[in-house]
């Protein structure tokens, strides 16, 4: 041991020694631990004679290591006086905390470099709590970014049927002693006024799908089917709709949003057809999604399919599909809201949906959700 | 005024007659004056159908006789245009931005790589008062951006005086 730490100074000893918040330690000038205190122990995990001896660089992870972090901190400690530094470190039973760490160079007599202190601090709540701000920071602007997204969707839609509502009736004044134009126009009024009440409608509907209300229980999809069957009956024989579905799976769902999800996608493949509808529910193994950025890697997924023989549409319009208010077909009426709530379904449950069609040849929705 | 529209189809050609006769259709204005004036061949692409018949009748009132083209769809205006022969060309080509499937700037961008229509007018007939809207269709090569508006004289006005060849700004209100 070095000249300078002969002498054993009793107050310094115990003013290091029993102090836990802060791993207080000394190295020599390779960085070889030579003591230890209560609060290395504890935020390091090592008891002093396990550690004494070895390097200090062994608290880095192995990314780190093979950077040369710890060699590259002493020396700029040795250079400029002290070093600094924030990041993850190693227990020792390798689990990682985020450390505050200073190093500060201890010089002898000629003013050469002797060896170090190094005083860490466990700021792992801290930085815990930092991502987690940052993080609902960064949902709430993309919260907002949507927002305004679908307030400037929302309000431009609900505009046409004012524009009209207002058009005819300036037409219906310069005609009013035209009977049947007068008819004819307030007819429209009466149109544009019913659309505008849907279109607003529709927007609470989409506004009101929020997930962190909600709680995720098992949910039997074929109870959920059933009942969106039941939902339907009426339709079902009016239109001559065939149902085709194997058995499907228990998940954790939000039911009533499931309930929703069927509806939608039911009621759409019934109304976008010529004939006899007939739609195709079936569950499938989900394959190489491992590289989809979609996907997370770390869980399971269900792929269900609801395929239709309907009057589809180009699949290079698909990615409008689920756009709120974007409808693919203005022969048929509707809002062009009921895939957009599809989709915020699916985000809501994690998942992912995906559409397949063409001209005539039906359409197929594919989508995947967490097991 | 008389009031001349032929509802859908473009002017056709007999055989054996030159295509220059058929781009005129002469029109007697009212009863003293005999006048004739040539129609303004307008195409309109709108998906909805209340819209078409407003612009037909601000056309009725527009001070000029007319035949209308109303067409739903952008695809359906690029079917026309791809084959399009010299003496079938619009006057007007009116445009509706908010579409489903093919919107209205990319219609727009097809129609100027028509050849054959790379002077003909295009005039965006939109809700939209957006800025981005306005400068976009500028550079893709739009003559003139009409908002939609309630008041169907005012619309009436301004067709008058685009068919008058006045000169006018790119925004039309």
């Amino acid at each position: 041991m070095p000249q300078v730490f002969k002498s054993n100074d009793q107050r310094y000893l115990k003013m290091i020694e029993e102090v836990q918040d802060y791993a207080i330690i000394l190295l020599d000038r390779d960085g070889t631990i030579l003591n230890w205190n209560k609060g290395a122990e504890k935020i390091k995990g090592y008891p002093e004679k396990e550690i004494v001896g070895k390097n200090f660089s062994c608290f880095y992870l192995k990314e780190d290591r093979e950077t040369g972090l710890p060699q590259h901190l002493i020396n700029e400690a040795a250079l400029n006086g002290r070093a600094k530094h924030e990041g993850w470190r190693l227990r020792k039973d390798g689990s990682t905390f985020w450390g505050y760490i200073v190093i500060t160079a201890l010089h002898g007599d000629n003013d050469e470099v002797i060896g170090f202190s190094k005083v860490t601090r466990d700021l792992t709540e801290r930085k815990l709590a930092e991502d987690r701000r940052d993080r609902d920071a960064r949902n709430i602007a993309l919260q907002n970014k949507q927002l305004e997204e679908f307030a400037y969707i929302t309000s431009h839609d609900l505009q046409e049927p004012v524009r009209k509502i207002q058009t005819f009736a300036r037409l219906l004044e310069k005609n009013i002693s035209d009977e049947g134009q007068v008819q004819k126009y307030l007819e429209k009024i009466n149109l544009s006024a019913n659309r505008m009440v849907t279109l607003i409608k529709s927007v609470l509907d989409y506004s009101r799908l929020s997930q962190t209300q909600e709680q995720f229980i098992d949910t039997d999809l074929n109870t959920v089917l059933q009942a969106v069957k039941e939902d339907f009956e009426l339709l079902f024989a009016e239109k001559d709709v065939t149902i085709i579905a194997n058995d499907l799976p228990v998940i954790k769902a939000i039911p009533i949003q499931m309930h929703q999800l069927f509806f939608n996608l039911i009621g759409n493949s019934i109304k976008f057809n010529t004939h006899e509808p007939v739609i195709e529910i079936s569950t499938g193994k989900v394959q190489d999604k491992d590289n989809d950025e979609h996907f997370d890697s770390e869980i399971d997924y269900l792929l269900l399919q609801f395929t239709d023989n309907g009057i589809g549409f180009d699949q290079k319009y698909a990615g409008q599909a689920f756009q709120p208010f974007k409808r693919l077909n203005s022969d048929y009426s509707g809002t062009g809201i009921g895939l957009a709530l599809c989709k915020r379904i699916v985000d809501n449950h994690r998942g992912y949906i995906e559409v397949r069609s063409a001209v005539d040849k039906g359409t197929t929705f594919e989508i995947y959700l967490p097991m | 005024m008389d009031k001349s529209r032929s509802a859908t189809k473009l002017i056709p050609r007999l055989q054996g007659l030159h295509s220059d006769i058929f781009m005129f259709k002469f029109t007697v204005c009212n009863t003293t004056n005999t006048l004739t004036m040539k129609n303004i061949r307008c195409i309109i692409i709108d998906d909805d159908p209340d819209d078409r018949e407003l612009f037909e009748i601000a056309l009725e009132n527009s001070g000029h006789p007319f035949n209308l083209l109303p067409l739903s769809s952008g695809s359906k205006a690029l079917e026309i245009f791809t084959d399009i022969e010299a003496g079938d060309i619009p006057d007007y080509i009116f445009l509706d931005l908010n579409m489903p499937l093919l919107s209205g700037k990319e219609c727009l961008q097809e129609i100027r790589k028509v050849s054959v229509l790379h002077i003909t007018p295009v005039i965006i007939y939109s809700t939209s008062s957006y800025h981005l809207d306005i400068a976009e269709t500028k550079e893709y090569g739009a003559t003139h951006f009409l908002t939609k508006t309630p008041d169907i004289d005012r619309l009436s006005v301004i067709l008058g005086k685009l068919f008058s060849k006045t000169a006018l700004p790119y925004e039309l209100s």
